[in-house]
């Protein structure tokens, strides 16, 4: 399930977060970092109720009907979805990892039953106590009308996972007893995710879009969207009937549509909104570093974002393992992301292709040996036959190593990127372009394709889910056989990593996963079918009239613990 | 007259028919509906359902068909006020149109209203005062506002005005930088509106101002060095009555002409002004819809622009008729 900041993947092509995971990026750039004020949360218990906070979102929900092709945006899932929709498991923090844990929508922790492999079951009970808004206990028929919904619309956003279900049965209202046609890993993303659950006594038999692409009034959770002036505002209220225990300590929040992001900083400044959550664009840094006052701010790098530089393992003159190797060692990635993202004290390059929230499953040192080295480029690139040229370029039988490098149309960020790129791509020997292009090209018709040799752009994940089997598998690259529907645009074709990434997908054993992610990553890097570039951090600032608990989630978002939040006296 | 009308109207209905024609298939050929649905995505996705959704979002948004055949269908819906629906939030294109035009209508009122009054002022006063310092300062003046950028004024006005001068004050800050309301509040007969409008019609406006006054000054010019004021003066006429009643007059006329031409752009050229000042208007609409890909909005928006203009053209040759009787529209 993935969620877009639209915006970014048009323009800006996504955006890309980088782990930062303990390991992989040491220090501690999961803690938040300091922008001018301090990051002081307050205890729960000491926030203050009452008053409205006014949030500043650059992107509105383009519709509010979750399961829709119409609901991909980010902010509709952080701002609405998260805050009305039930879910069976929350994303939580133990320690420094992000963890998936039942939600309190479940009395007891839900588990996939393989006493019948062919036809995993997995049983959910249902907290009695929780009730929709007009009080209408939630029940197994929502769950199952939820499936249905998904499973068999005509316009869903993604229905993975949901057509692997064979039946849900309801021995007892509380009790949703979910059968799988075979075995689905990512089966806690499902009845939460970026849908949630559906009420079946308020949807069955509407028209789903109708109901609630323009907003909707029911809620089990802490609050209710009160109004959504569209392209202005949407205002969420209390829900006065929430069961559970975080009730909301504010009357209103609201969340203002600010899309341009120098204005919303001035209106952050000047006050009239409260908090913002920037994408993490060149202005956006400057503005930080330049300081201001009043604000307090998190900076967090783990998150389900990677950015990295794609290769399509298959184009000239990528298909040698040695020239991919050699592009690696003429990259000094370290200055590269020191650069970008040093004033919110993000130094280091990512060395793995899992995004940080898997780091549990990933060996987040892989790429690490491949730092910028001159002399093992001409090594690399003289062994597989290569000779430099009159005009320093390397060249092979008469084709010399011209390399285009794809991104996303005006991303000043990635501008930057590819710019300090091709000087030092220039220097060790490869003759380097750029070329950006239309996000709807670039990955409608030209991944696909195989149309690139180089890509710049982020993978975002938004559920702590393994797997990279659909990514790098070769049995996924777009070919007749799988309608052009594979996603293996890198055309990695490594049947050793076939091996390990079709048994982490097969086995629901955590330690197993981790072992073989890690496994997975050591070959990946070993014949370099990508390159892992910077991490991006989360921008979370608040002013220091709010208070409470405020961080942010990776996948639950910004706002997942709004319910906590409160406004100074 | 109606003759002219009439022809002229007619006249432009190709005119329309090819740009938005135009419009439709560059977009179309731009932007693909389904690039939400696609992407890189990381997780364990089911590469055939996502196809799967991508051809039943081709369906429904009627992209599977032929260009030509999209486009008659569009703009046969067109022509009735039903521009289909948005394929972003699903919300009719009139509906969004409508919302943004009147977000966008407040700003133009406004902005020339403004704009109108002190240009005029600003044109007479240096016309009759030629070659002063106080003419020259305000040559210089307008000279500077139409070289400047209006989103850099914006951002120079918004920083001025919201932070630097407040503190030179020290008082609380009296200017808004979002929207055209605080939240919660609504109507624009109260100071709030006031306070938000400030900035945003500031920035409409200086541009305009500057470059009104100039037409204005040179108009007058004209007309004060014409043969019929040379003689009213002669004659003993006032100063102030000839040159309000007979000298302004006719100096408005190819300033009034410029106005009804800039009006009809300013529908759809506020995309600047709009995006700083977070006003959800028609150029906030434009610019978000073309990042969006929603053809069906770009392709209503560019057709009811270019509808303005050509209104505001015709107001503009009416308006010329009206104000120097001497003309006739044939």
């Amino acid at each position: 399930m993935i969620r877009q900041r639209k915006r970014s993947l048009r323009l800006v092509a996504g955006a890309l977060t980088l782990a930062l995971v303990a390991a992989a990026c040491g220090g501690d750039d999961d803690d938040p970092k300091e922008g001018d004020g301090d990051t002081t949360t307050t205890a729960a218990a000491e926030v203050p109720e009452g008053g409205e906070l006014v949030i500043g979102a650059e992107q509105q929900p383009d519709c509010m009907a979750w399961i829709l092709s119409c609901a991909g945006s980010s902010w509709g899932y952080w701002s609405a979805n998260v805050h009305t929709m039930p879910r069976v498991f929350d994303t939580v923090k133990e320690g420094d990892a992000w963890v998936a844990k039942a939600s309190a929508l479940v009395t007891a922790e839900p588990e996939l039953d393989l006493s019948d492999p062919a036809k995993p079951v997995v049983t959910y009970s249902i907290n009695p106590d929780a009730v929709w808004n007009d009080e209408t206990p939630v029940s197994c028929d929502d769950f199952e009308f939820t499936w249905r919904a998904v499973a068999e619309g005509d316009d869903v956003y993604d229905p993975t996972g949901y057509t692997d279900i064979e039946s849900v049965d309801c021995p007892d209202p509380q009790t949703a007893v979910v059968t799988f046609s075979k075995v689905y890993s990512g089966w806690k993303q499902l009845f939460g995710g970026g849908y949630g659950i559906h009420p079946a006594h308020l949807l069955d038999g509407k028209d789903m879009e109708a109901e609630m692409a323009s907003g909707y009034s029911f809620s089990a959770g802490p609050w209710v969207i009160e109004s959504w002036e569209k392209d202005v505002e949407w205002t969420l209220v209390p829900n006065e009937n929430y069961w559970g225990e975080d009730t909301a300590k504010l009357d209103k929040v609201i969340f203002r549509l600010q899309a341009d992001t120098s204005a919303q900083f001035t209106a952050f400044k000047a006050g009239e909104v409260s908090v913002i959550y920037p994408q993490p664009q060149i202005d956006a840094v400057e503005q930080i570093e330049a300081g201001i006052e009043g604000a307090k701010s998190e900076y967090s790098a783990n998150t389900g974002n990677l950015e990295a530089l794609w290769i399509n393992n298959a184009a000239f003159p990528f298909e040698d393992v040695a020239v991919r190797q050699a592009f690696a060692y003429s990259i000094n990635r370290d200055a590269i992301v020191e650069a970008l993202f040093g004033p919110l004290g993000v130094e280091r390059p990512m060395h793995t292709l899992n995004p940080p929230i898997l780091s549990e499953f990933a060996d987040t040192e892989a790429w690490a040996g491949y730092t910028q080295d001159l002399d093992t480029v001409n090594e690399l690139m003289e062994g597989a036959g290569w000779a430099r040229n009159d005009d320093g370029f390397w060249e092979k039988d008469g084709k010399q190593a011209d390399v285009e490098i794809k991104s996303t149309l005006g991303n000043r960020r990635r501008e930057v990127t590819v710019t300090e790129l091709i000087s030092q791509l220039g220097e060790s020997g490869f003759n380097v372009t750029f070329n950006p292009q239309d996000a709807g090209a670039l990955f409608g018709e030209q991944g696909p394709a195989g149309d690139f040799q180089v890509a710049l752009y982020a993978q975002v994940l938004t559920f702590i889910t393994t797997g990279q089997c659909n990514l790098f598998c070769a049995k996924n690259i777009p070919s007749e056989a799988n309608d052009n529907a594979g996603q293996n645009w890198t055309r990695t074709d490594i049947p050793e990593l076939d091996e390990a990434l079709e048994a982490l997908d097969a086995t629901l054993d955590e330690e197993e996963q981790a072992r073989l992610g890690k496994q997975a990553d050591a070959i990946q890097a070993e014949n370099m079918i990508s390159l892992p570039l910077d991490p991006l951090p989360n921008i979370l600032l608040w002013s220091d009239t709010v208070v409470g608990p405020v961080s942010d989630n990776p996948v639950l978002g910004p706002f997942a613990n709004l319910s906590q939040w409160g406004l100074a006296a | 007259m109606l003759a002219f009308f009439i022809r002229r109207t007619l006249y432009s209905i190709p005119v329309l028919l090819v740009g938005s024609f135009l419009v439709f298939a560059m977009v179309s050929a731009t932007f693909d509906p389904t690039d939400d649905l696609r992407g890189p995505r990381g997780g364990n996705v089911d590469a055939a359902e996502i196809e799967r959704v991508i051809q039943a979002e081709r369906e429904r948004t009627g992209t599977d068909r032929p260009l030509v055949e999209q486009y008659a269908s569009w703009i046969g819906g067109a022509v009735r006020l039903d521009f289909g629906d948005s394929w972003e939030t699903r919300d009719t294109v009139g509906s969004r149109l409508w919302r943004a035009f009147g977000n966008t209508l407040q700003l133009i009122g406004w902005g020339i209203l403004i704009s109108a009054v002190l240009s005029v002022a600003i044109g007479v006063y240096s016309a009759v005062r030629q070659y002063t310092i106080s003419d020259y300062l305000l040559t210089g003046l307008s000279y500077i506002g139409i070289a400047m950028p209006p989103f850099w004024f914006a951002l120079l006005a918004s920083q001025f005005m919201i932070f630097t001068l407040p503190n030179l004050l020290g008082t609380d800050k009296f200017l808004f930088i979002s929207g055209l309301h605080s939240p919660g509040k609504s109507g624009i007969f109260n100071l709030d509106y006031l306070q938000h409008l400030v900035l945003p019609v500031a920035t409409l406006t200086v541009q305009i101002i500057a470059s009104w006054s100039r037409f204005q000054r040179a108009s007058m010019l004209e007309v004060l060095s014409s043969d019929y004021v040379r003689t009213a003066r002669a004659k003993g006429v006032p100063r102030r009555q000839v040159l309000y009643r007979h000298a302004l007059r006719n100096a408005l006329i190819p300033l009034v002409t410029v106005m009804a031409i800039d009006i009809g752009l300013l529908f759809g050229g506020l995309i600047i002004t709009e995006q700083i000042f977070s006003i959800p208007g028609m150029g906030r609409l434009f610019i978000g819809s073309l990042l969006d890909g929603d053809n069906p909005v770009v392709a209503a928006y560019v057709l009811l622009t270019a509808v303005f203009i050509v209104i505001f053209n015709l107001i503009a040759d009416f308006m010329y008729s009206v104000l120097d009787p001497r003309i006739r529209l044939s």
